[in-house]
């Protein structure tokens, strides 16, 4: 059971590693039509200088008098390709803030002021890339999902479709994959997070954990090269978790690069490094073992 | 297509789209009670023969009793009397039942109320709505991701689709909000059930706007979520799952409404 469950996951990424190549062609490809960068850029994400105001709403900074109500502020982050971080940090310090902009949610979707820029695979999505002053958007996030994909925190709120496997395969039909092929690739995933048994269920017939695995198994059989997961654990149980210890390894060794957002950082002593946030700054990013153990312990939390 | 399936079922969303369009459209063109009786008819033998959930049917039916009976009445006492002849105008099978004569059927002093005429309108919109409801069911005996896949397979644009069932996913979350923020109101010190009939109308008026906020929220989150799993990121779209018609879904399309044509003809002597 367990090793069938374990080729199945490695065939499912191994195919959708297969179509992120390609993916990475086109996308090489149609960069060079805009700014000439290729795919030889050994970050996946870049972030310069960047800050964060929501335009709506009271954020981390306006506790403090006389400052603006930032939720990012001065994010400098160059992960590069085929890592796994780990962003700490205590709730409110703008982590989720973090992946929004790393999938153009904002400034696409989520409004507010934005400075400084964000890049994909040295491809800028946001920033003053159109010479106007001030950020914007330069890519839509349906057309960033193909580079990264975002798990979000609520997973009542990406499962849309009314069955299992029409939810996993939602990505795949975007991206026009043949239908033999997402049909392997919705196989694949789902025997991969534990689903192969509920594929004509309602997805609203999950359990808590069971629809955090659906919304892992969505993103997976998106197949992008970047995977962002906004606490993806916190639903799941102990099985739950070696999956997905076991999938964020598989994932790293065809070359993914992660971003994972999570409180329990000992689970994730493997990552590459641990990114440390605290009032929407970054104080440290360091592998595991070289990270401040007083500042992780207390310093971050108060 | 589904496997465990039986009966209407396991036919294809087409025929079933088919039957719907043919039998709705067809009783808004006639008056003839005979029709009308005949195509309800057809509508429950289809049921019967499909192994349909009459069950369900029986709840639906019996919420929207109340409705017809309330229009039957007002309908039959409020028609003027009728220009044409029943058997113009009802088929001659009204006016066999009636005699033939709009004749009033209630004196109150000087005044006739109810004209057989008024009876017979009232009967057809009852009709009419008993099959719209009806015919319904043939459709609800069915996956509403089949029928997504039919509309994109007609050619019509996936949004449309997506929209459809996305309004249909929206049913339960408009109800769990409700819920929410009655429970939430409930908590404030919100009497819902002893209070006067003022302050109970004021009460539910006071859900609405939460309700209304609530479901605009989770409409947002869901477009973000789709747009994250790449929709409209490419020219166009495939679907994983495809819908094939065999002998049986054909026969069902093109037979079963061009019966129910050739019935509309005779009866009505087109
Ligand atoms: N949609 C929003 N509108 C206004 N303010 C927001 C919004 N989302 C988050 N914030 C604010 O931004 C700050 C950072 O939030 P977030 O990134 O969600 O933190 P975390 O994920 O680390 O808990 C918080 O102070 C929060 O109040
Ligand atoms: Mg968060």
């Amino acid at each position: 059971m367990k090793s069938d469950q374990m080729d199945g996951g490695r065939s499912a990424i191994e195919s959708s590693s297969r179509r992120a190549h390609e993916n990475t062609n086109n996308e090489a490809s149609r960069s060079q039509v805009s700014d000439g960068e290729g795919a030889s850029e050994p970050f996946a994400i870049e972030m310069n200088g960047l800050g964060f105001t929501y335009s709506s709403g009271e954020s981390e900074g306006s506790t403090r008098a006389g400052q603006p109500a930032f939720s990012l502020r001065g994010v400098n982050l160059a992960i590069p390709k085929g890592t796994v971080s780990v962003v700490i940090g205590p709730s409110g310090c703008g982590k989720t803030t973090l992946l929004r902009c790393m999938t153009g949610i904002i400034p696409s979707i989520i409004k507010g002021s934005l400075f400084g820029s964000v890049k994909l695979n040295g491809r800028e999505i946001a920033g003053r890339g159109n010479g106007e002053s001030g950020s914007s958007a330069i890519a839509g996030p349906n057309e960033i999902s193909l580079t990264a994909g975002l798990v979000m925190q609520e997973p009542d709120h990406q499962i849309f479709m009314t069955t299992v496997e029409d939810d996993i395969a939602f990505g795949p039909e975007n991206r026009m994959a043949a239908p033999g092929e997402i049909r392997a690739e919705v196989n694949a995933c789902s025997r991969f997070v534990g689903l192969p048994s509920r594929l004509t269920d309602d997805p609203s017939t999950l359990s808590g954990g069971g629809k955090q695995r659906l919304a892992i198994a969505g993103i997976l059989a998106s197949a992008p090269d970047i995977l962002l997961f906004d606490e993806p654990v916190g639903g799941l149980d102990d099985s739950g978790r070696a999956m997905f210890a076991t999938l964020i390894c598989e994932l790293k060794e065809i070359g993914k690069t992660i971003v994972i957002v999570e409180h329990d950082y000992e689970e994730f002593s493997y990552a590459d490094v641990w990114i440390l946030m605290k009032h929407g700054e970054i104080i440290s990013a360091a592998p595991p073992n070289e990270t401040d153990r007083g500042l992780l312990e207390g310093e971050l939390w108060r | 297509m589904n496997a465990g399936a039986r009966g209407l079922r396991c036919l294809d969303p087409r025929p079933k789209l088919a039957m719907m369009a043919t039998v709705s459209t067809l009783c808004l063109l006639t008056e003839n009670i005979a029709f009308l009786l005949a195509a309800l008819c057809a509508l429950f033998v289809t049921l019967a023969a499909g192994r349909a959930d009459f069950a369900l049917l029986r709840r639906r039916c019996r919420t929207i009793f109340i409705l017809i009976i309330s229009l039957f009445v007002i309908q039959s006492i409020f028609a003027a009397p009728a220009s044409k002849s029943i058997a113009e105008t009802y088929g001659g099978l009204a006016a066999a039942i009636t005699g033939g004569s709009d004749t009033p059927l209630i004196h109150i002093g000087g005044l006739s109320l109810l004209h057989t005429s008024g009876v017979l309108l009232a009967s057809v919109l009852a009709l009419r709505l008993l099959i719209v409801v009806v015919s319904a069911q043939i459709v609800l005996e069915g996956e509403v991701r089949d029928y997504m896949l039919a509309f994109t397979q007609m050619k019509l644009p996936y949004e449309l689709a997506f929209m459809v069932v996305m309004g249909l996913h929206f049913l339960p979350i408009l109800r769990e909000e409700a819920l929410n923020a009655y429970h939430c109101m409930q908590l404030r010190g919100v009497d819902f059930k002893k209070s006067s009939p003022a302050a109970k109308t004021k009460a539910y008026a006071g859900l609405c706007l939460p309700m209304l906020v609530g479901t605009l929220r989770r409409a947002d989150e869901m477009s973000v979520a789709m747009e994250l799993r790449g929709l409209r990121a490419m020219p166009g779209r495939t679907y994983m799952r495809r819908l094939t018609m065999n002998s049986v879904d054909i026969a069902a399309t093109l037979i079963w409404p061009a019966a129910l044509v050739a019935v509309f003809m005779i009866l009505t002597n087109r």
